[in-house]
Formats: structure tokens, C-alpha cells, sequence
């Protein structure tokens, strides 16, 4: 681990420790209540698809506002490369408001700008298990951290798309979410004259 | 002419001798806009004479010089908050509030402050050897303007007396963001950080307000 990533780490876990905290089991079951009902208001059961499009779309707004308590309690400056925002995501604000202890690392593929976060405790899936069919093929049940992701690199400046790669409620060894860069938002600051 | 004055942080406060640069530096932002004879945001002391009144737009040593009592008078009297202008990341003005404020509300003045400040932001971050934004007060003779933003774009710009500190101004906006914003903004499912939402939640005035006369910057 780079001295900047221990730095963010350190950082991450301060943060968390200071602050307001709930029940893990509290959050979870409210979580699974939420995702459960999406499913069963789903007009086709087949449509899985849909119900990761609102997680998704939920989180984003989510993530407009934790970047605001992440910006005044993180006590980290803000990222000025996307190499140093997906440190951030993984290190310290998956670590704040989660509580979970993610790696990052640069994926190989030429040309893209893109990383690998992987963590191995998902604190939104505890007791929960996914019947076989097309929830187990086709949902990603924690798809409102992507979400969340996509929404606070959104408000200071980055585009990006989040996507689980693999899930363990699946049946995979870890959970790991590709965050892709799509571009630097164009200043946004505009006066009428 | 106006002076750069390092801090030991490589931070940048502008010292403004001249007021027409603020014109200088609203119109070249607004190119087709024309100068100002006017300062654009000034709250004159009462006490202040009719010839300083009269010849505030350019004041040169001379006038300085013939004043030292009206100055020192200046320098005695206690903190005093002018108003505070908040903006968004789509600058939209999305917060206005005065309390000792002496001149009239003009007309289209929030687009002028923020201008001024969007440019000596941007100056003040080429200017700066640290390579960051270092800009945190603006000082004229007569008023002194601190400015503080977030990483998501807030950007708040408070008009003060001259003897309100710039470092007790940026400890009271880092309380401001962390207390009164995410009380009263980040948590209000009514307010969102988008283009034409403005504050609307009267505990957010009354949460900044509290917080100034903690500060005994009111009373």
C-alpha cells in the first residue's frame, strides 16, 4: 500500500469513527425490505433489469448529498486526478459510511481509464440470500452503492460509470465494482450578465 | 494598484487600494458590459466627511494621508457583518442576507459579486505558488469581503468591517458547512443542489445567525 492510500485509509477510518452510527442489522433489513418490495412490484418477474436501474437511480441521488458531508467531515482535500477520486471512494468514503475495508487498483487495459474496487464484506447483504433463478442471474442487490458512487463523483466534477463486476450473494469469492472514468464535467459556475 | 500578501500557508489574501479594480476585473468578465463609476459594494460610516464621500472611487495616498483620524476612528469601532451572498456550482445565488448594510440593494449586484469572486478565485489559484485556490479575503478601505467554497461548489462570499479576522471568518465558515449546511440543507429532503433551487428553510438563517452571534460578530 502507496503512503497515500495508508494516508486515505487513516483518513477513512477517522472519519468513520466520528460519525452519528446505526445499527448494522437495523440498516441491512431496511435495505432488504426496500429491494424486496422493488421486486414485488416488478409488472414482469422477469424484469430484474429494472429493479437495478432504480437502485441505481436511488443511489445517485444519495451520493449527491453524502459528497457534502463527505467534502466537510473526511478531512480530505479534494482529488484532482480520477486515479486519486477512486482512491478516495475506496478508502475513505466506502470506509466512512460503510465501514468496509476495500482495495483499489488500476485495471491493465490499454487505454482505459478504469479500476478495480474490491472489499469482501458487504454490510447491505447480511442475512440475506438470493433464490436460484433470474434474482440470483440477473440482480445485483447492492447496485445502490454504485449508484451512490456515480452521484458523488458527479458533484465534484467527475463522470463516471460504476458497475459490480462480481457479487458473492452470486456465488462469487469477492464483491467488485469496475469504476470507469467518462470525463471531466465542463465548469458549471455561470453569471448572467 | 493592489498588493499580494503571503500568508505562511501560501495562502493569498488581495490587498485592493484602488475600487475601479473591481470594475476592471466584473468587466472583463462581462465583456459588453460597461464600466462602473460607481464602487460596487460600499458601507460607508456615517461619520465619514462629505470630501472623502465625494472621492471614494479613487483614493490615492493623499486622501489617506488627510484622514488619519476618520481611519482610526474606523479602526475602533467593533466587528460589524455587512451581508453574506451564498452561491451554488450552477452560480445561481441561492442565499442573500444583510444586517448592517448601509447603501441600497442594486440591481443585478449578486451577478457582479459573483463574478468578482469566480475571477480572484481564479487568479489568486494561477497566481499562487502552491498551485491551489488560496483565495480567502479581499480588503478595501472600507469594507473587507472573505470568501470560502466547498469541493462541490458552494462559494460563499461575507462583506465585513476591516477589523473582522480573516482566520476567525474561515474557522466560522468550516463550522458553517459542517453544522448549519448539513443541518439545515444536506438533510432537507425540500433542497437540492441543482441549477435554480434556492435556500428556502428558515433554519438555515436562523442556524447562521446563531452561529455569528456566537462569534459576537452580531447581537
Amino acid at each position: 500500500m502507496s503512503a497515500g492510500a495508508l494516508n486515505f485509509s487513516n483518513e477513512g477510518e477517522k472519519a468513520f469513527e466520528s460519525g452519528e452510527k446505526v445499527s448494522a442489522e437495523f440498516f441491512a433489513i431496511t435495505y432488504g425490505a426496500l429491494v424486496q418490495q422493488m421486486v414485488a412490484d416488478l409488472v414482469q418477474e422477469e424484469d430484474v433489469e429494472v429493479v437495478n436501474q432504480q437502485l441505481d437511480a436511488m443511489g445517485r441521488r444519495i451520493g449527491s448529498r453524502l459528497i457534502e458531508e463527505y467534502s466537510v467531515r473526511s478531512g480530505v482535500p479534494a482529488c484532482r486526478t480520477f486515479a486519486q477520486a477512486a482512491d478516495a471512494v475506496a478508502l475513505v468514503g466506502l470506509r466512512m459510511f460503510l465501514n468496509v475495508t476495500a482495495t483499489v487498483e488500476p485495471l491493465r487495459e490499454v487505454g482505459t481509464d478504469a479500476f478495480s474496487i474490491k472489499f469482501a464484506e458487504n454490510p447491505l447483504a447480511l442475512f440475506v440470500e438470493l433464490p436460484e433463478g433470474p434474482l440470483r442471474e440477473r440482480l445485483w442487490y447492492s447496485n445502490v452503492i454504485c449508484g451512490v458512487v456515480v452521484g458523488a463523483l458527479g458533484m465534484v466534477g467527475f463522470l463516471a460509470e460504476a458497475t459490480f463486476a462480481r457479487d458473492m450473494l452470486r456465488g462469487d469469492t469477492i464483491n467488485e465494482i469496475l469504476l470507469c472514468f467518462k470525463g471531466r464535467e465542463k465548469e458549471t459556475f455561470q453569471i448572467e450578465r | 494598484m493592489w498588493f499580494l500578501k503571503p500568508t505562511t500557508r501560501n495562502k493569498v489574501e488581495v490587498v485592493l487600494l484602488v475600487i475601479n479594480f473591481c470594475c476592471c476585473c466584473c468587466c472583463c468578465f462581462f465583456c459588453c458590459r460597461q464600466a462602473r463609476t460607481e464602487p460596487l459594494f460600499t458601507a460607508p460610516p456615517s461619520h465619514v466627511n462629505a470630501s472623502c464621500q465625494k472621492s471614494r472611487c479613487i483614493l490615492s495616498k493623499c486622501h489617506l494621508d488627510s484622514l488619519p483620524s476618520s481611519l482610526a476612528l474606523l479602526e475602533g469601532v467593533g466587528m460589524t457583518l455587512y451581508s453574506i451572498y451564498i452561491f451554488n456550482r450552477y452560480g445561481d445565488n441561492i442565499f442573500y442576507m444583510q444586517w448592517n448594510r448601509t447603501s441600497a440593494v442594486q440591481e443585478g449586484e449578486a451577478s457582479l459579486v459573483a463574478g468578482f469572486i469566480y475571477t480572484l478565485q481564479h487568479l489568486s489559484s494561477q497566481l499562487s505558488s502552491s498551485g491551489t485556490s488560496g483565495l480567502r479575503a479581499v480588503q478595501t478601505p472600507f469594507y473587507k469581503l472573505h470568501y470560502a467554497e466547498t469541493m462541490t461548489g458552494y462559494r460563499v462570499a461575507l462583506l465585513t468591517c476591516r477589523n473582522v479576522s480573516t482566520a476567525l471568518v474561515q474557522g466560522i465558515f468550516i463550522e458553517m458547512f459542517r453544522d448549519v449546511f448539513h443541518k439545515t440543507l444536506t438533510r432537507d429532503l425540500n433542497y437540492r443542489h441543482e441549477p435554480g433551487c434556492m435556500i428556502t428553510n428558515p433554519d438555515f438563517a436562523e442556524g447562521l445567525e446563531a452561529l455569528f452571534r456566537s462569534k459576537q460578530l452580531l447581537e
